[in-house]
């Protein structure tokens, strides 16, 4: 009986393996997640291709080029960029703008500099100064 | 910002974005002029939105050159998606070469966005106004050719 007795057959394939791929660009947010996840931590043999896709994937990698600008063409850019800013006349409002705002904080200070001035003690030996010219001036001329 | 921290980023933006164009449209002049147009075309669209940025004297500006880099790569596509169709003849050389620039245009674009630029699902579902299913198809299938013209074999050769 021993003979007749049936183990389980050993799988060799899965139908799932085809789409595991799929897996590497899921979130948890996605449907298909849950359903793939859990299915790769049942299956001996998807877990196995999950692992050597992974490792696939991330070798791939280094066959997306990353092309770089060369340096003329990045010079012609930046030129280019920089008359198209000018003649755009972008920036022209707010630098006027600034001009009018450094002009009337120039003023300001230089009137607060004034009215201070009048109160120092300079300005009144100033007039004594000139009081006692005049006087002077006056008296023995 | 001042217009000339401006002209720096756009220097600085104009990498990605040219590595981006020349992807999608593999000549080096078309994809500079691609470049060119899309921040032109992008100043030209959002000039109050710039002016309000050089206004703005805070250097917390991250958050925008994040947004301006996002509309810039989308203006790259969109302009790119109408010109590839055009001059498609002209610059495939008809070779059969199987490589990552000879994959289709959205499948590249795609992979692109997601492995060199490192956007989120959404994020290239946004810029490529695609559904994220369509998203999820065209990486599906990018990443099976991807597997396909490098073979296994060849990764354990090189890792010996």
């Amino acid at each position: 009986m021993e003979f007749f007795k049936r183990t389980k057959p050993q799988k060799t394939v899965c139908i799932h393996t085809r789409n595991l791929i799929s897996l590497v660009d899921l979130t948890p947010k996605d449907e298909s997640f849950a359903f793939y996840n859990n299915h790769i931590k049942a299956c001996e043999i998807c877990k196995r291709e999950y692992k050597k896709i992974s490792e696939h994937v991330t070798a791939t990698q280094v066959f997306i080029p990353k092309p770089i600008m060369e340096n003329d063409l990045k010079e012609s850019f930046e030129r280019e960029m920089h008359e198209l800013l000018v003649n755009l006349k972008i920036n022209d409002g707010v630098v006027q703008k600034e001009n009018v705002i450094g002009f009337l904080s120039k003023l300001n200070w230089f009137g607060e500099a004034f009215i201070k001035s009048l109160n120092s003690k300079y300005v009144y030996v100033g007039l004594g100064l000139s009081a006692a010219t005049f006087y002077l001036l006056k008296h023995y001329h | 910002m001042k217009r000339v921290e401006f002209e720096k980023f756009l220097s600085i933006l104009s990498t990605d974005l040219y590595s981006f164009a020349y992807i999608l449209i593999p000549d080096d002049l078309q994809a500079g002029q691609l470049v060119v147009d899309s921040i032109q075309g992008y100043i030209i669209k959002k000039r109050d939105y710039i002016e309000s940025l050089f206004e703005n004297k805070t250097k917390e500006n991250n958050l925008e050159f994040t947004n301006i880099k996002t509309e810039t790569l989308q203006l790259v596509y969109e302009i790119a998606k109408k010109r590839f169709h055009q001059i498609r003849l002209s610059i495939e050389d008809g070779d059969n070469k199987k490589d990552f620039l000879h994959l289709e245009f959205e499948e590249k674009a795609t992979l692109y966005l997601k492995d060199k630029l490192k956007f989120s699902n959404e994020e290239i579902s946004n810029l490529t106004m695609r559904t994220k299913n369509e998203v999820l198809s065209s990486l599906f299938s990018a990443r099976t050719k991807m597997l396909k013209i490098v073979p296994y074999v060849t990764i354990v050769e090189v890792r010996g």
